[in-house]
């Protein structure tokens, strides 16, 4: 009797708060959506065990009632019970609606895992590019939850990747299968430490922290919100949906009041999402982590000119460990800087498997014992380099005007995504370029032309030192006017070669093998000598002179000079000098352009 | 046409990534990081950031103690946790004398002065590590009993 009368005491108070929402119109306030991950009414979620109702993932009122009705009407009462599942949800009802009659329910699982977060506030983490690989620019970016610890080490970072085993899967598969959504997304929660050794250490990649100013009390919303994702699927895409593009959910869901997401329409690029966060005045401060190739770097900077190949000989067993610390002509902290480099090159030849464990534990041993005889020395200081959230942001326009052969000559160009050597490198790394539809248009003499139209571009100038023989590389597929043709014809090419570089600038050297397509296929070889003097962050001056000889016989010289100035963030100006030299039906002549752009990035 | 090019540019993008291949070697004791297969280098040169996991990742907090023996002296499960897991950082800390480990270390095991726990620590590293087969249990308990 007394069972059935709660029952219906239940039913009748469920009935009574979805009235209550109804009047409040709480299925369309902007949290509820945020909840439900609703665009435009529909949910992105694609996992029916985030919905009560039916129709919950395109309808926000029936979801929501439904959702009363299931934190109402418990029929277990321990991690799997609505309130468990959805402590998001729950709070805010409970707060709208004042709901006093919940259920009683025990969450250990969410309280298991609210205890060891001890979430006090969040830091949005952005692994920047690693070098060789331009691509990765695209790079990530996650969330880590900071606990009540000093030590960051101790925070949790919030994983969102693609289900799916890259080892067990055909690799062409499983690309087009992450771009299109042939995956679901899930989420983890793994401790901060191992996020470091995988970007940081593994490959390679300097890390900022971006410290948001969200309360404690809007972090252990947003970890609510968080948990409700636990063990749903959705699907994964690379361009959209993406890692970076479900951290701007959970952000708006800890402080709906911001809107991270109507920065975006399409792609969605990792360093956007952070330029984003700083645009809304999310972002407190910064903190820099440099990986561990540019801590070798440093030790490399520090190491006397003619100690600097002994971590090498460490590392390769050629000398022993006691060479040095026996030594009487190496000082002391000389010492000090040599052994730990040494330690080092040692992880990261261990970590690139080019050193067998066996052999890699016994060296780290016999190096750390010797390193730990030698006391406390001078901490190594690595200077914060540019910041990449003041780079310049993803898409250019540019207007340009100038002179080619006595005639003038303007251009209009676009460009969706993203850098090349030309931009401001500032906040970006050295030597790096990736280009994606890049189009510019060239008008003159009544005659409007393609002067360029850059599918994919990719350059990785990786400077050589002691410690990284890095090759570099190139490559590009797309319409250029660079054909001995006087019109722009589809070239494709890939090349190979070295750089080197300091302070004040870098040099490279490239032979590039490359086709065109005109109207019919010619292939050459070219060879590139290039400068780039880089030292001041606002101004860039590149050089470079190319020779190709083609299988037609014919030899081509090009000459590129171009000076950049970095007006700001987002508009930079640039003076360009063009040499070619064409040949077209037999007769050969030069063109000679000169020009300035100006270029605005949005 | 332009999602499509962007898309095939990805593919070969993507695709390098793949075949990285990371294993993780987990353990307890030092030389347990993460090890990239070197093999495909030019394809590698192109890597982009897939996020693929291999599926074992959950949202609980998993210990990363599984499998290690446990210390001798009473010690915190965090601090076991940590430690097994930072294995090779805190040793190359520890040898240097200073380091972000070594605080969370003394943070985990509540040492105020921080400055004079990192430069016994690092005096006492030839009986904190007794040899290259070192253990977390091993470095904690030597810890405990030499510097603590």
């Amino acid at each position: 009797m007394l069972l059935i009368f709660c029952i219906t005491f239940l039913n009748a108070s469920a009935h009574l708060y979805k009235q209550k929402a109804q009047e409040l119109n709480l299925s369309q306030s902007r949290y509820w959506n945020l909840l439900l991950h609703n665009v435009d009414g529909v949910s992105e979620i694609d996992d029916e065990a985030f919905f009560f109702a039916k129709d919950g993932k395109s309808n926000a009122q029936s979801e929501l009632n439904d959702t009363i009705e299931a934190l109402l009407n418990e029929t277990v009462f321990d991690d799997n019970s609505t309130a468990c599942r959805f402590p998001a949800r729950k709070a805010w009802l409970k707060e709208q609606l004042n709901i006093i009659d919940f259920p009683k329910t025990e969450c250990k699982e969410y309280e298991k895992v609210l205890k060891r977060l001890n979430p006090k506030s969040v830091t949005l983490v952005f692994p920047s590019a690693h070098i060789n690989s331009p691509a990765s620019m695209f790079g990530h970016t996650f969330l880590r939850i900071n606990s009540a610890y000093d030590s960051k080490l101790l925070s949790y970072a919030v994983n969102y990747a693609a289900d799916a085993n890259p080892d067990k899967e055909n690799a062409v598969l499983f690309a087009i299968k992450g771009l299109f959504g042939g995956y679901f997304g899930k989420y983890s929660l793994l401790p901060y430490y191992d996020k470091l050794k995988e970007y940081r250490d593994s490959e390679q990649r300097d890390i900022w922290e971006y410290n948001l100013n969200l309360s404690e009390e809007e972090t252990i919303k947003m970890l609510k919100h968080i948990w409700e994702l636990n063990e749903t699927h959705s699907y994964y895409y690379f361009f959209t949906e993406n890692c970076s593009y479900n951290m701007l959910w959970f952000l708006e869901a800890a402080r709906p009041e911001i809107h991270l997401r109507e920065y975006f329409n399409n792609q969605i690029i990792p360093l956007e999402t952070v330029h984003a966060a700083k645009a809304e005045g999310i972002i407190k401060d910064n903190f820099y982590r440099p990986s561990k190739r540019t801590t070798l770097l440093k030790y490399e900077d520090l190491i006397k000119e003619e100690y600097q190949t002994i971590p090498l000989l460490l590392v390769d067993s050629d000398i022993g460990q006691e060479d040095i610390t026996l030594n009487k002509d190496i000082d002391l902290q000389q010492k000090r800087y040599i052994l730990e480099a040494s330690i080092e090159l040692l992880e990261y030849r261990f970590s690139k498997s080019k050193i067998k464990k066996e052999q890699y534990l016994k060296l780290f041993y016999a190096l750390s014992k010797a390193r730990a005889a030698l006391g406390a020395g001078e901490k190594i200081v690595i200077k914060t380099p540019p910041n990449p959230i003041e780079s310049h942001q993803a898409i250019r326009v540019s207007l340009g005007g100038g002179v080619r052969d006595g005639e003038s000559i303007g251009f209009i160009g676009i460009r969706p995504a993203y850098h090349d050597l030309e931009d401001s490198s500032y906040g970006f790394l050295r030597g790096t370029q990736i280009e994606f539809l890049d189009f510019e248009l060239s008008y003159s003499q009544n005659k409007a032309e393609i002067e360029k139209a850059t599918i994919l571009s990719i350059v990785s100038l990786a400077q050589r030192s002691d410690f990284f023989k890095n090759l570099s590389w190139r490559t590009k597929f797309g319409w250029d006017r660079n054909s001995p043709s006087e019109e722009a014809a589809f070239i494709g090419t890939v090349g190979i070669g070295f750089s080197w570089g300091n302070e004040l600038a870098y040099v490279y050297m490239m032979t590039d093998p490359l086709f065109y397509l005109d109207e019919k296929y010619i292939s050459a070889i070219g060879g590139s000598i290039g400068l780039v003097f880089d030292k001041y962050n606002n101004m860039s001056t590149i050089l470079e002179t190319t020779r190709r000889w083609y299988d037609s016989g014919y030899e081509q010289q090009l000459v590129n000079i171009s000076q950049t100035f970095r007006a700001s963030q987002n508009v930079q100006l640039k003076f360009k000098y063009d040499y070619k030299e064409k040949s077209d039906f037999k007769t050969e002549y030069e063109e000679n352009s000169f020009s300035m752009h100006l270029n605005c990035y949005f | 046409m332009k999602k499509f090019l962007v898309s095939i540019a990805a593919v070969v993008a993507l695709s390098s990534s793949v075949m990285a291949g990371v294993n993780s070697q987990t353990g307890c004791g030092l030389g347990s990081m993460i090890i990239k297969d070197n093999s495909t280098a030019v394809l590698l040169a192109l890597q982009a950031t897939t996020n693929g996991t291999s599926g074992n990742q959950t949202f609980g907090i998993t210990s990363g103690t599984l499998g290690c023996q446990k210390t001798k002296f009473v010690m915190n499960e965090q601090a076991q946790e940590f430690v097994a897991s930072n294995m090779d950082q805190l040793a190359k800390e520890i040898a240097v004398g200073h380091g972000e480990c070594i605080e969370t270390l003394a943070e985990l095991l509540a040492v105020s002065d921080k400055v004079a726990f990192a430069a016994s620590l690092q005096e006492n590293y030839n009986s904190i590590y007794t040899s290259q087969n070192a253990t977390m249990s091993d470095v904690l308990d030597n810890i405990s009993a030499t510097t603590l």
